[in-house]
Parts: C-alpha cells; sequence; structure tokens
C-alpha cells in the first residue's frame, strides 16, 4: 500500500460524513434534509474515492479516480440544490439548467475530455505522486461551477432570512469549502485543505439544519448508530496503525519477534473495548436513553409525590411528568368530586385550557376502568360494544379536545380520578414505553390523589367552614393570632359584618335559600378581600376579616365595599327578586383602637354591637371616644328589666288593633294564652315562651292594614278579597321590622299560616323549616278561630275543634305538637275562651 | 389537532403563515367591517341571551348590530361589577377559560376582572402571533422568526394580561424567554428585568417586549452605566464577548458610551403602554431597529398592531367590534354626565381626528359597547396602497379625565381629591395636567394654592408640599410608587399660585378651571392671571 502525508484527515472527513449520514438515516426526512443527505453523500464518494485513489486500493486507482472526480464535479450542483430547499426558493430554471451542464459535464469528464487520467509515479520507499496533464479544455467545468456556486450565494444573500441565524453557519461553511479550495492550490502545499474544509462545511451545514430545528439530536444519536460509527473508526484506525506499529514493535522490541501479530491484535482489542466502554459512557451521560429517562423521570416523580400531602403540587408534577415523558400537549387530570358521581377537571398542562367539562361516573369510558385497569386508548375503545352507549355529545366533548388516551387513576379498586391525554403531535401514535410509563405513574399518582384527598378532607373539616368555603371559627383565631404576631410592629385591622334580620330572611326563603345567600356573601367577601387578607366564617350569620398592614380607613373603605355589593347582590337576578340583605359591621384597628388581641377582638365585637344598636346597615369603627362604647354589653334580646323598654309598644300595637277591629284583639289574646300554654307544655324556656307571647299577640297586627269590609264581611270571600286577606301576614311582619327590637317575633308571626304540608302561605315552607314558635302559634291559632265565633259563622264546639286539630296533624299542624295540645284542651290546662257547646 | 405556527414554519410554508396570520392587512374596509359585523352578530346573540345580557337589556332583544346600538347604553366597569367581581361565570356569555385582573381606581376599587374565554385566547393568540412577525418585517411577506428565539420580556405576569402572552405564543412556537417564564412569575417585576438583561448579555437578544416606559429605562440604565452589568464576562457566549469588547472599543475611540445596539442584533423591539411615542425616538436611536407598537388592553385583549411600515396602528378585526365616540361628543359627555355621545364606526371616521374608542369583546366576552378610556387619533381612513387599506391610527392618551403616566398609573380627580384631603395641607385649589418634560418624559403637574389661613401655621415649600402629596400618592396607588422605584421618573411637579387666583380667574371669566387636563392654553391664562393685580380686575376690589 503506498503510504500518503496526512491519511487522517480523509479518514476523519470519511468517518464524520457517515456518522452524519447514519445520523441523518434515522430523522423524519423531507426535501431539505434529503439534499443534504445527497450533498453528503457526494462529499464522502469524493473524499474517500480520492484517499483510496492515493492508497492505491483494490482494484485500481483508476476506478477511484473516477469516482473521486465525478462526485467532485456533483458537489456545485447539490450544494445549490441544498441552498434552494433551505431558502425555500422559487423558479425551476436555474434548477434544470445547472442540472442538465453539470449532467453534461459528467458525461464529458467520463470521457476524459476536461482532464486526463492521472499518471502514478513511483518515487520508490513507498512514495509516489499522480501526475495530472491539464489544457485549457478543464476551464470549462470550472466557469460552470463557478457560475453554480455564485448563483448560490446570490440565492442565500437574496433570501429573508439572511439576517437569521439559520443561514449564517452555511455562509460560514461555504467560505471555509472556498478558503479550504483556494490552499490547496497553493503550490507546494502537500496538506489536503480541501478535505478539512469539506469536513468543515459539512459540520456548519448540519448545525444549521438542527438550529431549524428539522431534528432532535437527542433522538438521531442512537446507540446503534454511535457503536457503528466506533467500529469504523476503529478499523480504519487499525489499518493505518497496524504496519507502523508492527515495526515500531520489532524495533524496540526485537526480542517478541514472532508474536508481533499477537500482540497487535490483543492491542487492538484492548482499544476496541476500551472505546466501546468510553462511547457507552459518553452515550449514556449525553443521549441517556429514552427508557433510562423515563425511570429518571418515574424516579423522581415517585419521590415527590410519596413527599407532599398538597394535592395541587402532586397534580402539578404528574402533569409535568406526564408532559414531558410522553410528549403530549394536552393532559388534563379529572378527579372524582366528593358525591363520586362526577368526575371533574382538576388540573391541567396549560392555565389557559377549557377546564370547565367533567364526565359523568356513568360515562361508558369511566365505566370501561372497573373491569379494566389499563389504558384506554380510544381508537381502541370505539370497537368495544361499551361504546355504543356514548352519547353524542360525549363524545364530540372528546372528539374537540382531541383526547385518544384516558389513564386511570386507580388505588385499591377504586377510581380516584383519570388523565385525559390528547393526540400525540405529528401523528406519532402512542408506543408500548408510553403506556408502560403511564401505567407505572398512575399506581404512584393515584395513591398520592388518594392520601392528598383524605389529608385535605381533614384539613378542610378541621379549618374550614362546609358551607361557605372560609375559615371556620377556630382557625380563625389561630390565623388571627399568626397575623397578630407578623403584624405587631406595623397594623392590623379585625373586620366583623353581621347580617341583619338574617333570622327573618331564613324564614321568609327557607333554609336552603339561607344558605345559598351566605355563601354568596362569602364569595364577595373572598372576591373583594383578594390576597389582601384571609376571611372567615365567626358565627351563623357572622363574618370576620383579618387585614394585616390595613388602617382604619382602608378597612372601612373595604368594608363600606362588601357591604354595597351585598345590598345589591339579590337585585336584577333572574327569577324572584329577594330581600336586600344589609349588614351592620364593627372595625376595630391594632394598634389605634386596641392594644392587644383581646382587646381587638372584643372591641370589633363592640363595634359590631353599637351598629346593631344604632339602627343596623351601617360599619362602626370602634373609637374610645364613641359614647355607645362604654355602654356595657347586653344581650339584645329579651331578658329580664329590658322587657319593660318594648312593653308599651306592644300593648299600643295591640290597642290599635283593637281599635279597629275588636275581634282580632280578643284572638290575639287568646292566642297567645293558647300558645304559651303548648310552650311549657313542651318544655321550652322562659325566654322562648315569652317570645311566643308577644308574637301571638301580635301575629295578626297586619290586618290594620286590611280593608274593614273584609275584615268584618258576613259570607264567604272572593279569591281576590281572600288574597288580600293573607297579606296580614306580610303586613305584620313590614310593621314588625320597624321595631328593631321585637323583630325576633318576626319568623313566628311569619309562619302562622304555613302548614306542616308546605301548603301554606305566605312561604310555603314546610316541616321544621316552620319555626317551632310558628308552628305553637298556627296550632292556638286554628283552635281560637274554630271555637270563636265570627261575622260568618258561629263558634264551634271544642271537640270539633279537637277533632279538627288531631285530623290536621302531619299535614296541616306538627304532628307532635298537635297531640299535646289536644292533651292540654282535654286535661283542662287550656280552657276554651268562649265556644259552642258540645252536641 | 391543527398545525400550529412552529410547523408551518419548519415546513417553510412562510407565504402560507403570511397570509394566515397578517392576511387581513389585505382587506378593504368593506372586506373588514363585513367582518365586524357577522362577528358582532353571533356575538350579539350570545349576549342577549346570557343573564348578564338580560340584565343590562332590561327586557330588549335587539337582533341586528344597529339595533344593538339603540338597545344598549355605554357602558363602563360599574355596570359589570357586580357580576364580574365575583366571577360570577353562569351570568356570562360563555365559560371563561382564565380571569385576567388588572387595577381599577387607585384608592377607591382595588381591581377590575375581565373574563377570556377560548374563543377570545384563540383569536388573541393568532392576533399575537400576527403582530410579532410585522414587527421583525419590513415589507410585506417578509418576516424573521425562529423557533428559540431569545426574547426579554418587560411586562407583568399572569393574572395580568400581559401574562398571556408568553403562554398563547408557547400554544403556536417556543420562544425562549429571558427569564424563562416559570421562574419569572416567581420573581419580581424589577428582579425578572435585570435578570432577563443579564441574561441577554450573555447569549444574545432576538426580540424584546415591553411597555415603553420600562424599556426606556432599562436602556438608559444600560446607557448611564456605561453599558455595563454586573454579570461576569466570562459568563457570556463568546459571540457576545467579541460584540462586548468591540463595541466598547468604538464607544471609546468615538468617545461616547456603549449603545445596545452596539452589542445586540434585535429582530424586533415591541411596545405599548401609554406615551409611547415619546419614547419611540430615542429607542430607536438606542436599538438600532425601529420600535413597533401594539395596543392591548386588559379589556379590549390585543387590539391593534402596526404594520412593517410603522405608519400607524390598524385594529384587528376579529377580536372586538369597534365603535368611536368623536371628540366633541366626548367632552359634551364630559361636561355632561347624562349626555349618550353618538359613536360612529370604522368606515365613517374621518382622518386627522381624535376619537374615544368603544369596544364589542367578540367571542362570548362579556363587554359591551364599553368604553376602554382609551383616546386614538385617526391618521388616515385607508384605502391607499397596499398595507394601507385600512384605517390608521396612533395612540393619543387616556380619556382627559385621567392621567396617566408611563403606562403605571390611572389617577382620576378623585384620587387627587382624596390625596389632598389626606394630606392635611392647607391646599384651597388645585388643577392637574399631565405633562412631559424637556427629554420627552411624561410626569403630572399640580398648580395649586394654599389657603390664606394656613400660611401663617403650616410649614410650606415647594419640597415639602411635593414629598408630602408623593406619600399620599403612594398610599392610594401601589403603582405610583413602582414609577419613582422601576422607572426612576420623579413624576410629581408642583407650582403654587398666589393664593386667590383660582378664585379671581372664576370670577373674571365666569369659567370653571378642569380639574383634570385642563387646556395648556386655560393653564397658562391661569399663570398669567397671578401675575395680575386681580383685586383691581373689573374695577372692583375683591376681599
Amino acid at each position: 500500500m503506498i503510504q500518503i502525508p496526512f491519511l487522517y484527515v480523509p479518514i476523519a472527513g470519511v468517518c464524520c460524513y457517515t456518522i452524519l449520514l447514519l445520523a441523518l438515516a434515522a430523522a423524519k426526512k423531507n426535501r431539505l434534509i434529503r439534499s443534504f443527505m445527497n450533498l453528503l453523500g457526494c462529499y464522502l464518494l469524493w473524499t474517500a474515492g480520492s484517499m483510496l485513489m492515493r492508497l492505491q486500493f483494490y482494484p485500481g486507482f483508476e476506478l477511484w479516480y473516477e469516482v473521486s472526480i465525478l462526485s467532485l464535479f456533483c458537489i456545485p450542483l447539490l450544494l445549490y440544490n441544498f441552498i434552494f430547499n433551505f431558502v425555500d426558493a422559487k423558479g425551476l430554471f436555474l434548477k434544470r439548467l445547472w442540472t442538465g451542464l453539470t449532467a453534461a459535464t459528467l458525461v464529458l469528464t467520463h470521457f476524459e475530455v476536461f482532464l486526463k487520467r492521472p499518471v502514478f509515479i513511483d518515487l520508490g520507499n513507498g512514495t509516489g505522486v499522480f501526475r495530472y496533464d491539464t489544457g485549457w479544455e478543464i476551464a470549462i467545468p470550472c466557469v460552470l461551477f463557478f457560475f453554480i456556486i455564485l448563483s448560490s450565494a446570490v440565492m442565500l444573500f437574496k433570501s429573508r432570512e439572511l439576517t437569521s441565524a439559520w443561514t449564517r453557519p452555511i455562509v460560514v461553511g461555504i467560505c471555509f469549502l472556498f478558503l479550504g479550495n483556494v490552499l490547496s492550490i497553493v503550490p507546494g502545499n502537500i496538506f489536503p485543505w480541501d478535505t478539512l474544509s469539506g469536513i468543515i462545511n459539512a459540520g456548519y451545514m448540519f448545525y444549521a439544519l438542527y438550529r431549524k430545528r428539522l431534528f432532535r439530536l437527542t433522538l438521531l444519536v442512537s446507540r446503534g448508530t454511535m457503536l457503528a460509527a466506533s467500529a469504523v473508526l476503529v478499523s480504519v484506525l487499525f489499518a493505518y496503525w497496524a504496519g507502523p506499529l508492527e515495526r515500531m514493535i520489532l524495533d524496540y522490541f526485537p526480542q517478541v519477534r514472532g508474536y508481533q501479530t499477537l500482540i497487535i491484535a490483543i492491542l487492538f482489542a484492548g482499544i476496541i473495548l476500551a472505546s466501546y466502554k468510553l462511547l457507552y459512557r459518553v452515550m449514556d451521560n449525553l443521549f441517556v436513553r429514552d427508557t433510562q429517562v423515563r425511570a429518571q423521570h418515574l424516579k423522581e416523580f415517585s419521590l415527590r409525590a410519596s413527599k407532599s400531602l398538597n394535592l395541587d403540587e402532586i397534580l402539578r408534577e404528574l402533569v409535568e411528568v406526564v408532559k414531558d415523558t410522553v410528549s403530549v400537549e394536552k393532559v388534563y387530570v379529572c378527579l372524582e368530586d366528593s358525591g363520586g358521581e362526577t368526575y371533574r377537571t382538576a388540573y391541567s398542562a396549560s392555565p389557559l385550557d377549557v377546564k370547565s367539562f367533567s364526565l359523568q361516573a356513568a360515562n361508558p369510558c369511566i365505566q370501561w376502568f372497573q373491569e379494566h385497569d389499563g389504558c384506554l386508548m380510544l381508537r381502541d375503545f370505539q370497537r368495544s360494544v361499551l361504546y355504543k352507549s356514548m352519547w353524542e355529545s360525549e363524545k364530540q366533548m372528546l372528539a374537540n379536545m382531541h383526547i385518544e388516551c384516558i389513564v386511570p387513576l386507580k388505588s385499591d379498586s377504586d377510581l380516584v380520578g383519570i388523565l385525559l391525554l390528547s393526540t400525540k403531535p405529528k401523528k406519532g401514535g402512542y408506543s408500548f414505553d408510553d403506556i408502560a410509563f403511564l401505567e407505572s405513574v398512575q399506581s404512584v399518582a393515584s395513591i398520592a390523589i388518594k392520601n392528598a384527598n383524605l389529608y385535605k378532607k381533614a384539613y378542610d373539616e378541621s379549618r374550614i367552614d362546609p358551607l361557605t368555603g372560609l375559615l371556620n371559627r377556630k382557625s380563625f383565631y389561630e390565623k388571627l393570632g399568626e397575623e397578630f404576631e407578623r403584624c405587631k410592629n406595623h397594623s392590623i385591622a379585625l373586620v366583623i359584618l353581621n347580617l341583619d334580620d338574617f333570622k327573618l330572611f331564613n324564614q321568609l326563603y327557607g333554609n336552603r335559600e339561607g344558605d345559598a345567600a351566605l355563601q354568596h356573601v362569602a364569595r364577595i367577601i373572598s372576591t373583594t378581600l383578594g390576597s389582601n387578607g384571609s376571611a372567615a366564617r365567626y358565627g351563623g350569620k357572622e363574618f370576620a376579616l383579618i387585614l394585616p398592614f390595613f388602617d382604619t380607613m382602608k378597612a372601612l373603605n373595604l368594608a363600606a365595599d362588601i357591604k354595597g355589593q351585598i345590598a345589591n347582590m339579590n337585585r336584577g337576578v333572574e327569577g324572584e327578586s329577594l330581600k336586600v340583605i344589609t349588614l351592620s359591621g364593627g372595625v376595630c384597628v391594632y394598634p389605634y383602637a386596641a392594644s392587644n388581641l383581646a382587646q381587638l377582638i372584643s372591641n370589633a365585637d363592640m363595634a359590631v354591637y353599637n351598629a346593631k344598636r344604632s339602627g343596623k346597615n351601617k360599619i362602626i369603627a370602634y373609637s374610645l371616644e364613641s359614647p355607645l362604647s362604654q355602654a356595657p354589653m347586653e344581650s339584645p334580646l329579651i331578658e329580664g328589666g329590658r322587657y319593660e323598654e318594648y312593653a308599651p309598644t306592644i300593648f299600643a300595637l295591640t290597642a290599635a288593633i283593637d281599635a279597629k277591629d275588636h275581634y282580632t284583639f280578643n284572638h290575639s289574646q287568646n292566642v297567645a294564652e293558647y300558645s304559651t300554654a303548648l310552650a311549657r307544655a313542651i318544655g321550652l324556656n322562659a325566654d322562648h315562651v315569652k317570645i311566643i307571647y308577644e308574637a301571638a299577640l301580635l301575629h295578626d297586627i297586619g290586618k290594620i292594614g286590611i280593608p274593614e269590609h273584609i275584615l268584618t264581611k258576613p259570607g264567604r270571600l272572593t279569591p281576590e278579597e281572600y288574597s288580600i286577606m293573607q297579606k296580614h301576614v306580610e303586613n305584620s311582619v313590614a310593621m314588625i321590622r320597624h321595631l328593631p327590637s321585637l323583630d325576633y317575633v318576626i319568623p313566628a308571626a311569619i309562619g302562622h299560616h304555613e302548614r306542616w304540608d308546605g301548603k301554606g302561605y305566605p312561604r310555603r315552607i314546610a316541616g321544621e323549616d316552620i319555626p317551632l314558635s310558628a308552628r305553637c302559634l298556627a296550632i292556638a291559632d286554628a283552635f281560637d278561630a274554630m271555637t270563636t265565633a265570627r261575622s260568618y259563622k258561629p263558634a264551634m264546639p271544642v271537640e270539633f275543634a279537637i277533632a279538627e286539630i288531631e285530623r290536621g296533624a302531619g299535614t296541616q299542624f306538627d304532628p307532635k305538637l298537635a297531640p299535646v295540645f289536644v292533651e292540654l284542651v282535654r286535661s283542662g290546662k287550656v280552657l276554651p275562651k268562649e265556644a259552642a257547646p258540645a252536641k | 389537532m391543527g398545525v400550529n405556527f412552529e410547523e408551518k414554519l419548519r415546513n417553510q410554508q412562510y407565504d402560507d403563515l403570511w397570509q394566515e396570520y397578517c392576511g387581513f392587512l389585505d382587506l378593504d374596509i368593506g372586506g373588514y367591517m363585513q367582518i365586524q359585523r357577522r362577528l358582532m352578530e353571533e356575538q350579539i346573540g350570545l349576549w342577549s341571551a346570557s343573564a348578564l345580557g338580560k340584565k343590562l337589556l332590561d327586557g330588549g332583544r335587539p337582533r341586528t348590530v344597529e339595533e344593538f346600538r339603540r338597545a344598549v347604553p355605554l357602558t363602563t366597569f360599574e355596570d359589570y361589577a357586580d357580576v364580574l367581581l365575583q366571577k360570577r361565570s353562569e351570568m356570562l356569555p360563555a365559560e371563561p377559560v382564565v380571569w385576567i385582573q388588572t387595577t381599577w381606581e387607585g384608592g377607591k376599587h382595588p381591581i377590575k376582572l375581565a373574563p377570556y374565554t377560548r374563543g377570545m385566547l384563540d383569536v388573541f393568540k393568532r392576533n399575537m402571533v400576527a403582530a410579532l412577525m410585522l414587527a421583525t418585517s419590513k415589507r410585506p411577506g417578509q418576516f424573521s422568526i425562529a423557533p428559540c428565539d431569545r426574547t426579554l420580556y418587560g411586562l407583568a405576569p399572569l393574572p395580568y394580561v400581559t401574562g398571556l402572552f408568553p403562554l398563547m405564543l408557547d400554544e403556536e412556537l417556543p420562544l425562549r424567554f429571558l427569564p424563562p417564564v416559570d421562574e419569572a412569575v416567581r420573581m419580581s417585576f424589577g428582579e425578572r428585568n435585570k435578570k432577563g438583561f443579564a441574561l441577554g448579555l450573555q447569549n444574545g437578544l432576538d426580540l424584546f417586549f415591553g411597555l415603553s416606559s420600562v424599556i426606556s429605562y432599562i436602556t438608559t440604565s444600560f446607557t448611564a452605566g456605561g453599558g455595563k452589568s454586573k454579570t461576569n464576562l466570562l459568563q457570556y457566549s463568546p459571540a457576545m464577548v467579541c460584540r462586548y469588547l468591540a463595541a466598547s472599543y468604538r464607544a471609546k475611540r468615538d468617545g461616547r458610551t456603549v449603545q445596545p445596539k452596539d452589542i445586540f442584533r434585535l429582530k424586533a423591539l415591541i411596545c405599548a403602554g401609554t406615551d409611547t411615542s415619546y419614547y419611540k425616538p430615542s429607542l430607536e436611536e438606542a436599538w438600532g431597529v425601529r420600535p413597533m407598537e401594539i395596543y392591548a388592553g386588559t379589556e379590549p385583549t390585543l387590539m391593534a398592531t402596526e404594520t412593517w411600515a410603522r405608519n400607524g396602528l390598524v385594529f384587528f378585526p376579529d377580536n372586538c367590534f369597534y365603535e368611536f365616540i368623536p371628540e366633541g361628543e366626548m367632552y359634551k359627555n364630559l361636561d355632561d354626565r347624562t349626555y349618550q355621545p353618538k359613536t360612529c364606526l370604522m368606515d365613517e371616521l374621518t382622518a386627522n381626528q381624535n376619537y374615544e374608542v368603544v369596544i364589542t369583546v367578540l367571542k362570548g366576552g362579556a363587554f359591551v359597547r364599553y368604553r376602554v378610556g382609551d383616546v386614538f387619533r385617526c391618521l388616515s381612513t385607508g384605502g391607499e396602497q397596499e398595507g394601507a387599506r385600512l384605517p390608521r391610527f396612533t395612540f393619543v392618551d387616556r380619556i382627559p379625565t385621567v392621567i396617566d403616566i408611563g403606562g403605571f398609573t390611572r389617577i382620576t380627580e378623585d384620587t387627587i381629591s382624596d390625596v389632598v384631603r389626606l394630606s392635611g395641607l392647607g391646599i384651597h385649589d388645585w388643577a392637574a395636567r399631565k405633562e412631559y418634560s424637556a427629554d420627552n418624559r411624561p410626569y403630572l403637574h399640580l398648580y395649586l394654592e394654599i389657603a390664606s389661613g394656613s400660611l401663617e401655621v403650616m410649614a410650606v415649600s415647594k419640597q415639602l408640599l411635593r414629598e408630602h402629596l408623593s406619600v399620599y400618592f403612594k398610599y392610594f396607588d401601589n403603582d405610583y410608587n413602582d414609577l419613582k422605584k422601576m422607572l426612576g421618573i420623579e413624576p410629581l411637579q408642583i407650582t403654587i399660585l398666589r393664593t386667590g387666583t383660582f378664585d379671581a380667574f372664576r370670577r373674571a371669566t365666569g369659567q370653571e378651571v378642569r380639574r383634570i387636563n385642563e387646556s395648556s392654553f386655560r393653564i397658562s391664562e391661569l399663570l398669567r392671571f397671578q401675575e395680575r393685580d386681580y383685586p383691581l380686575e373689573r374695577g372692583v376690589v375683591t376681599p
């Protein structure tokens, strides 16, 4: 074999081109990548051809000369093609022209029109040179190539992306190519600059394509590619170094003559082994294979999920790990709601995803998981029997979201949630590895989610008010303590908001509407508060706001803002227009109006009390100078001496009704007597009995507003008159409302015409939704109405009245109270005032 | 799943991309209005059927655009506050995907919330990409965007509208945000800008998005620091080291400071916010690229963009239905709040007139006939050559009752009244105006006079007044605080008028001085007035 200088350059070139070609063979190909591969192939043939020609490799340099010269002459055209595709140029004329001319040149080259085949001149001592006979003809292809390269350059410069980072490597690469070729024809030069520049050029082009993100490097450089490349590299090295090494061994260690082949073989075996190990390491570290990445991701996820009890955090980790490892864009986690009937979206890959959808537990997709544990591919599912029961809307929803795979989150056969994954980009389906990974992730995630759910439930139960979602009273005190410590050197405001007449609201619309109102109020409070503080449900109809760093003015403004929104909340909503809810609020701010935590709380409470006492529907800041705040805390309800204050009001009102309608006055007195007897009999306390007594006195006070001709009409009332008559209940309430000290009788007064079965008026509430006091009044009222003479009917016998009450137990009257009352009458503890003798 | 921008870019479908995203620029006004009207009809149907619509329509059921304009009065955020602040999704025309937040009015109302539906986000996304393409383009059909372009991003994260930008763009093509979005959300505004700029210095920058005032501040700080940054030169990429050294050498040679353009090769500089037109020339000078202005807001989303020609804003046809209140009508309404100003549509504009913009958000949005509170000047009604077929606008300012400095504040008469009242300073009367310094920087100029009784018992100096009032401005409005801290702007200037000037002016002219943004002519009259010996004005000695 002939020795040629700098043989390692073409060897390196061949290796580089081979590696790049192998790498690109694995990539998804398009026009551009194909044209680059053509160019690379051409470089490879040229470099390898010229190397083998100089080595005079079998079957002789003539063939290798032809390979190398023909591929060299192809390079300009292929370069043009590559750039044409790279800049997405238009117009095919030049392309066709260059192709035609190049083809002609190749044919003529084969027939040695431009350049005669070189002649090998042996210089002895294993070296030799090729002598080329060049004539003027060679200028023809040179001019052609010059123009082709020129037109490539023009195309590149004209392209829209000249300034972009993508084209820069190509320009630099071409410059190198040009420079290398110039250097190689400098007289006296023996270094293969042209080959070296070809390698650099190919590298730059590869980089340009990579910058254009046409492929992913990690995917290209697979273990197989690298091993093949290393085998080629070591084999070439072996071929090149074997001879010199043998000579070196014989020169320095003549004693091992005869074993040199063995030594070399062992040496190279060692090198191969070492290089294999080295490449293995490099691959593992730089281009960790997919499965290892997956294992690593799974391990990290398991670690983080097992450490956390925060549901949001776990879901975020879950979505992240799935999105990154399986490479899908859309990932949704739906979790089972507390009723177990619906799976609602709890988290998704992007904050901008639509999250309002849910899947019913009866959805066939969910049903499928009752018997299966693995992932559900929608494409397979469409062929199952279960799919036939899918609703069109369910199918449409999944189709709109491009869902392709559903992963169950199953822990101990409980389906705690599901993971919805969209179609993979670029039409890549879910591979076996993907599914295996998802199944491993789900087993970890489902346990973590279940635990986090349990923890959250326990946490919420101990800290959160279930109705409003605000802090409960217990955690309010904890939070207040913490915040107080934090703001000790600044300021902290405490606002307490107490809804006015909320008991009445509940009586008017029932507890369900009352609960909805509380939720609405809580929502207003938390949205207005935002991140400025914390809110708690302080009592049944009382809310507390902790406002760190607030001063009195800011706290008052915020409270007023909330108050305004609450006043508006029932206005203009579709459907029934509800009563306006007002509130009384108290504000106290440390350090201006309190010097410690206990004072802060009690002063805020005091301010609420002041607001209530001074007419409700206002917000008062606690101030040391306010005379009201000096007043001792008193129960606003009837207690001991307070009764004297409002007793005259009750008498004045009853006197008013007496003046208008004497019957009603007497009736009220009777009802008061009967109902208090009933209240005592069922063991109510003295306060409650007193409330019922007063409510009974006032329950028909609204009749003042009913025209006299209706009140005293002898015959049956017409429907219109009857509906006017029914208004007396609301009239009563409207009148009593203006007497803040008497509003506690409203529930009883408003409910005395309600029926146990919900068919009464005005609110048609039923059962125990009707206040107990109203249920007592209802029986007493009916009993007196029956046993007294009215303008339209004579008095009924007591027995008849008792029988009616017994008959109405469970429909009109409370089934427990009715027998008690009947027993009272029978035992003579209740004496009817005037009744017809029994027949 | 649809093919996104990035994929088309990879497949080199440049013409398709241009047509898809920027094709609306080839529309004539007829085609533009057709899109507007058709989408508006869809929105009328959605909105009128919603509980919010029923509440505001009060029984009306408009079907056409004209009926709708007659039936629905112009609205402001007050009209939506009860529904939107409590996020009552069930009352809205379409299910919101995300709620975007902004400040409402310093001191009085903490925040405004605006619901965004998926449909709105999709339009936003496409228009965002269109703006990005236009920002890198120098002629129609040409643009230069690559995945992983390094993008410096001087804007606030979610829940502010600017936080949508990176998320939206990420769905179309992955840009490399400096610092990365998930890290950025944990940083303060100032930290984010600093870190982003440092990363830009290390590896280079391709795109720069931001509020003009913020970009300007970053630019001035960079130039003032001699182009130095606290980052270690060793952390720079080799290319950046070369550029940095070359820039330093050139600057030293020419005896000037290093400019950002010496170091960065920006593809696009995209800016937004009040006063952008004042910042643009200096930004172009410093960065070597012509800034492109966009207009976006919490309620209107991304509403307008400049084109490759950088000669005015063009409104996107598919995110809002636009109406315009002519300036005269706007002033009539300012003087008489009960007056319903007339509006005109995009094809009824007159060039070189100012208009207050009124929007109806399309695609299931909540706001209809909504007064955003911004004034635009119509530069041209369109109908010209390629790329200028649609009306073009320039953003003038907020409406005259609001003073906005650098896009950061929203100062109203109420704000200043509260500040003056709380300060306890004996300020008898005042008028405020937004003015510009010699180097085109905006500031709030407060003309005030001290009550005569206070002067004897109170320490007064311009410095004291300014500092004292500033404290209260900051108390009311956190954003005001940011002006000084983040933008280095001294936003308040004070001129003390001779006591009695305002009253004397009123008596002499019989007219009131507008509290906010009185015309410069009237203010100079007021200033001249104090020079006079006013007690003798009209021959009457005034008390």
